[in-house]
């Protein structure tokens, strides 16, 4: 139906980029949003209009999957879901956000930490 | 039953060490499932991501096994995101026969999950089976200074299938903490997000996040904030602020309130002290 | 009300036939081979005459056949000629001249239906011809005489609701002369206009327009006025609706009550006043405003010492005219008319839903109705608009649209219209109160689409109200200066905003109203997805329903501005008068009939049956015919084949298929198409006029509606040699039927293709598509696609078309 990054994004969990009417409110719901680089909404615009650059965005690597914007989309969308994709595009890539073994502290952190980060950051 | 999980047994060992005492006298015996491996946590959304449900599967399978000679299919989780993980891949390979049977192939060593665990949270056990008369009767300690601010992160409210209550409005541990003669603050940052795993990818993230939630909670009158969640446990204690306000589980506070000083932590205890002395 | 069949003619007559093919002046004759057409029919069984004509149509045409029918004693005309749809009322007419009932034709199109999409292939043209013709002829044989009913119709009419849509009609009704009785559920009318501020985009004061109107209204010697009632039940059907009216209990003698107000300065009792949205506070016994009518005091009787305890009465003892009754009763008024009105209105939706925003618990958020009191310099605060936690006038100002509209999360997907509007007019009204003020308005996009809209849109940003592009995520209140901190990200600048204001006003959307269920179901009408009442037609027949003699107007129907209201209004009240000049209606005799002796009463078709015509009568079904559409609906779900639709009978449908397949050789494909008569006929007329060729291995049914057909007529299909059959039917809201016929069509297909899997038949070979009106292409491709899969399949062989069992 699509072509490029929208496609892919479909593939991966069966949302339809395009229904995204940009009112913003995932972003104005993000806990996290100050930290990003990228806000969520512009991802899913920048989705919609397949910019491959999106996938550099520090912003994909920074949701926690909170879903709170899920919870509050006007158009039933779930960006979580679409950025979840998104890192999982780049993890098949072989791209990962941290590298495991140079991680600071390691001994101090908690397990639980460490295995959602290696399953959400790397492969 | 139930699943411990891999903090419970690490870092947060005093959560459940706690959760297991306060059940008890309460009249509820949680029994550790005989076997257990990681849940798998972060729920995967990927249509095609079945691999990454096997390992709930399997503790699911195990509850399964379990429950058969107990002839319970409750699995209690304490953590939250073991809860999110489980609940999710549950809901998810009941909704989808297909998927199941294909879990079920790919573990072929393994007696086929048949999708009839139910998977709760121990604070639904605390309301629904336990009720809060029961706990008002066993509170022995005056509570009234305590000023608690619940926070109870995404994974026991979002997504909106999996929640324990109102996702926007959620009051089951106001209610809890109200029970326990303590006095519950209601903050705007309740719902709110901890920063999760970026303390790994930026901790900069987390502490930043940290002391946003811990100034909130003090602007609205909290003295103490109390979590399900190792994680949020974990990140909201690592804020950059110097004397934030702490952050406790919230058996912990049961079990202050219960009198069962003996399963807390040293420096638990010395939290509730010095919270008393100030005032 | 029960059909009359026609019983001046003899049932048992044996059928004369006269056949008519028709030359048109070429059309027709250059590519099919009439005089071949019309031996053909000479000789078919009950055949008395056939003749071909260059003009059937004309006078020539039309006396040849009134003197056939004398001469030969004929009682069933086929005509074979152009698409029904230009002369079929013209020979219908010519039988009822001649005698004979109207409905003992049958007309077959062989213009556009087949000369002109078969131009280029006369011999299979000629070939189709003469199969329809045969259908034809086999149908008009069990055709039975119908009766058009007639029903008187008078000039009394229900308005129910009295806002500004219920006044508007009432008035336009009132000044043709008709007798209207309005009744409004609260103690005055004036609906939600009368509580609004000003109205955009001419800043009018809403109440100074529409209290004159209201005046009116209770002035009129046409108008019988009920407020504080509710209709309670309607029966019966145009020309004579039923009605029963409660009117509640005032506890006042409203011809002794002169508005005084002395019994409300000395009633003890305050509670929240509804009209301004409890931002005051009125007495027990209270007259809604200053400028409600019928301007007389009542007593609330949830609240009233008196009714709840029985101590007080100092209302009683003060009254100087006596007119305080606390042994007033319920009443019940009932009474007949010709057409009902429903203007029901709207409600706004509830924004304690939307926890996120805060309303409810936080003082400092408001929805807009409650600011349009706020504003207003006679309403609660004298125009003053403040925070509710402390009184002090609010500085900081902010407004957040879609609240409740626009929003799958709570299922209200559809914009409500007049929020954007409304929140400029009071951003505007507080902008104008103190030009100092700081008003932002956080917007998913601003809809300014009426005349004046946009000028007005400008008019505001002019005077510096400031639009932020974002929805808002969530807001929080500070425990302790109360203020309001609005969280949100304008998506034009990618900025994450936290701003902090005085009041937030939240810009709530319209809903139905809560009795709207209860309405559509005491008056058996349809509700859209959007909860609203369905009219017939979104685009052709806006105002009316699918039951005759109903309307609806205003925001019943949907969300709308005063001025679409009003027009919508206007509207009701001219076609209720275009049916009422009538004087008396017909009703179409074409409806479903049930077989007494086979109906068990399982009551199944009640719940089919879109619009509730369908009730029991001893342990039967009974059709209510006037309610009826003859959509059929009913027919596939009936488990003993015990309902069947008048002049399409089931067993009609199976002879014309049965005589379309007769001539198929072995080795060839058919075709059999369904073709509704309201879209998919009419776009294969047109397929004619584009001349659009398509196969000519199709035969043609016509139907009323596709959801009339049922399985059995689809195997019997298949049964008689057919390789393919197609159905065609209206996409959702081009059909004069219920959208539901659509469900209905879906379940006959699904059920027809398990039966053919049953007898292991392709089910490809039964293609179901929707056609609107003007789109033959579509449909002569549908026809094409399945013509070559059934070329592809091969016939049905003889040994599994044997097998089928109807």
């Amino acid at each position: 139906m699509f072509r490029g990054l929208s496609q892919k994004v479909y593939d991966l969990t069966g949302i339809n980029v395009y229904l995204c009417h940009q009112c913003g409110i995932c972003s104005g719901s993000c806990p996290l949003v100050k930290s990003m680089d990228i806000p969520p909404n512009m991802v899913v615009r920048m989705v919609q209009m397949d910019m491959n650059e999106v996938l550099n965005s520090k912003t994909i690597w920074i949701c926690a999957s909170c879903f709170n914007c899920t919870v509050r989309c006007p158009r039933n969308i779930d960006p979580a879901r679409i950025i979840n994709a998104l890192r999982i595009i780049k993890q098949r890539e072989g791209v990962y956000a941290v590298d495991l073994r140079k991680i600071e502290k390691l001994e101090e952190l908690p397990q639980i930490a460490l295995i959602a980060a290696s399953r959400k950051l790397t492969g | 039953m139930y699943f411990p999980g891999c903090a419970l047994k690490s870092t947060a060992e005093d959560y459940e060490k706690t959760a297991i005492a306060v059940a008890e006298k309460l009249g509820v015996e949680l029994l550790e499932l005989e076997r257990w491996n990681c849940c798998g946590v972060v729920f995967n959304v990927a249509a095609d991501a079945v691999m990454h449900h096997i390992a709930a599967v399997r503790d699911l399978i195990r509850a399964q096994e379990m429950g058969r000679k107990l002839n319970d299919n409750r699995l209690v989780t304490i953590c939250s995101m073991c809860y999110s993980t489980l609940k999710r891949v549950n809901q998810i390979v009941k909704d989808d026969p297909e998927k199941l049977r294909n879990i079920n192939e790919f573990m072929d060593e393994e007696e086929d999950y048949e999708g009839n665990i139910e998977v709760i949270h121990l604070l639904q056990v605390f309301k629904d089976l336990v009720g809060y008369d029961k706990i008002k009767e066993k509170v022995s300690r005056r509570m009234e200074k305590i000023k608690a601010a619940p926070f109870y992160g995404c994974a026991l409210l979002r997504p909106k299938e999996v929640s324990i209550d109102d996702p926007e409005d959620p009051k089951i541990m106001e209610e809890l903490i109200e029970a326990l003669g303590a006095e519950a603050v209601k903050f705007p940052y309740e719902i709110k997000c901890c920063s999760s795993y970026n303390v790994i990818y930026d901790r900069k993230i987390t502490e930043e996040t940290a002391a946003e939630i811990q100034r909130a909670a003090e602007r609205w009158g909290a003295n103490i904030i109390v979590t399900t969640c190792p994680l949020c446990h974990y990140n909201l204690n690592t804020s950059k602020r110097k004397n934030g306000i702490p952050t406790i589980y919230f058996t912990e506070l049961m079990a202050y309130a219960f009198g069962l000083e003996e399963t807390l932590s040293p420096e638990t205890l010395k939290i509730f002290n010095k919270i008393l002395e100030e005032i | 009300m029960q059909l009359n069949i026609h019983s001046g003619e003899n049932m048992d007559e044996k059928p004369r036939i006269g056949v008519y093919v028709c030359h048109c002046g070429g059309n027709i004759s250059n590519i099919i081979d009439v005089e071949r057409v019309r031996e053909f029919a000479a000789k078919q069984k009950d055949v008395v005459i056939a003749r071909d004509n260059e003009h059937v149509c004309s006078d020539a045409g039309q006396k040849m056949i009134q003197e056939d029918i004398k001469k030969y004693g004929l009682n069933r005309i086929v005509i074979a000629a152009c698409s029904p749809k230009f002369h079929e009322p013209t020979f219908m007419n010519l039988l009822a001249e001649s005698g004979l009932n109207p409905y003992m034709l049958e007309m077959v199109n062989i213009r556009e239906q087949d000369s002109w999409v078969h131009s280029d292939d006369p011999q299979e043209a000629t070939l189709k011809a003469m199969d329809q013709v045969a259908a034809a002829i086999a149908k008009v044989r069990l055709n039975k005489p119908l009766e058009e009913k007639e029903v008187k119709i008078g000039n009394r009419v229900l308005v129910i609701g009295g806002g500004i849509a219920g006044i508007q009609a009432a008035l336009d009704l009132a000044d043709s002369g008709c007798k209207v009785i309005m009744v409004e559920k609260k103690p005055t009318i004036g609906g939600r206009m009368a509580q609004l501020s000003y109205t955009f985009p001419t800043d009018d004061c809403s109440l100074c327009i529409i209290s004159p109107k209201m005046a009116a209204v209770a002035n009129h010697p046409n108008i019988t006025l009920l407020t504080y009632s509710e209709v309670e039940e309607v029966e019966g059907h145009v020309g004579n609706f039923k009605v029963r009216i409660k009117v509640k209990p005032r506890y006042i003698d409203m011809d002794k009550c002169v508005a005084c107000g002395l019994c409300a300065e000395k009633c003890p009792v305050k509670v929240p006043d509804e009209f301004n949205y409890g931002l005051r506070m009125r007495k027990a016994i209270y007259i809604p405003h200053e400028m409600a009518v019928p301007l007389k005091y009542l007593i609330d009787e949830e609240h009233c010492l008196y009714l709840n305890k029985g101590i007080c009465r100092v209302c009683e003892r003060i009254c100087p005219q006596k007119a305080i009754n606390f042994e007033d009763k319920v009443k019940i008024i009932e009474t007949t008319v010709d057409a009902i009105i429903v203007a029901t209105g709207y409600d706004t939706f509830n924004a304690e839903t939307i926890k996120q925003y805060g309303y409810g618990r936080y003082a400092n958020v408001i929805i807009a109705p409650q600011l349009e009191r706020l504003v207003m310099p006679t309403g609660p605060t004298n125009g003053r608009v403040i925070r509710l936690s402390d009184g002090r006038i609010a500085k900081r100002i902010a407004f957040i649209q879609c609240v409740g509209s626009r929003d799958e999360q709570i299922g209200r997907p559809g914009c409500s219209r007049v929020c954007c509007m409304y929140a400029i007019k009071q951003a505007m009204i507080l902008k104008r109160q103190d030009i100092t003020r700081d008003v932002y308005i956080f917007y998913i996009d601003i809809r300014a689409y009426g005349k004046g809209f946009e000028e007005y849109y400008m008019r505001a940003q002019e005077l510096g109200v400031k639009f932020v592009r974002g929805k808002v995520g969530e807001i929080i209140e500070d425990p302790v200066t109360k203020n309001v901190i609005v969280k949100a990200e304008d998506t034009l600048t990618g900025k994450w905003l936290e701003m902090e204001f005085d009041l937030v006003v939240l810009s709530v959307g319209l809903i139905p109203s809560k009795d709207t269920e209860k309405i559509a179901k005491m008056l058996k009408l349809n509700i859209g997805p959007d909860g609203f009442l369905l009219e017939a037609h979104p685009k052709y027949r806006p105002v009316d329903t699918l039951r005759e003699g109903i309307f609806i107007c205003g925001c019943a129907q949907g969300p709308k501005d005063i001025a679409d209201t009003v027009a919508q209004a206007s509207a009701a009240a001219g076609r209720t008068l275009r049916l009422l000049s009538q004087g008396r209606i017909k009703i179409e005799p074409i409806k479903v009939f049930v077989n007494e002796d086979l109906c068990n009463g399982c009551e199944i078709c009640l719940e089919k049956c879109p619009l509730g015509a369908i009730g029991m009568e001893n342990g039967k079904a009974r059709i209510n015919e006037a309610i009826c559409n003859g959509c059929g609906s009913c027919i596939s779900y009936c488990p003993r084949n015990a309902i069947d639709l008048r002049h399409y009978e089931e067993e009609q449908i199976i002879e014309e298929v049965k005589e379309l397949l007769k001539s198929k050789s072995e080795d060839e494909i058919r075709i059999i198409a369904f073709f509704d008569d309201s879209c998919t006929y009419r776009a294969a007329d047109l397929a004619g006029n584009s001349r659009i060729n398509y196969t000519s291995k199709v035969r043609i049914v016509r139907i009323p509606s596709s959801s009339r057909l049922t399985p059995r007529i689809i195997l019997s299909a298949f049964k008689f040699g057919a390789d393919g059959v197609f159905i065609g039917d209206c996409l959702p809201g081009g059909s004069p039927y219920h959208p539901k016929v659509l469900d209905v069509i879906n379940d006959i297909v699904r059920k027809s293709r398990r039966e053919l899997r049953r007898y292991r038949i392709d089910a490809r070979r039964l293609k179901f598509d929707m056609i609107a009106v003007d789109t033959a292409e579509r449909l002569a491709k549908d026809l094409d696609d399945l013509a070559s899969t059934a070329e592809r399949l091969g016939p049905v062989s003889k040994s599994k078309r044997d097998k089928i069992k109807i």
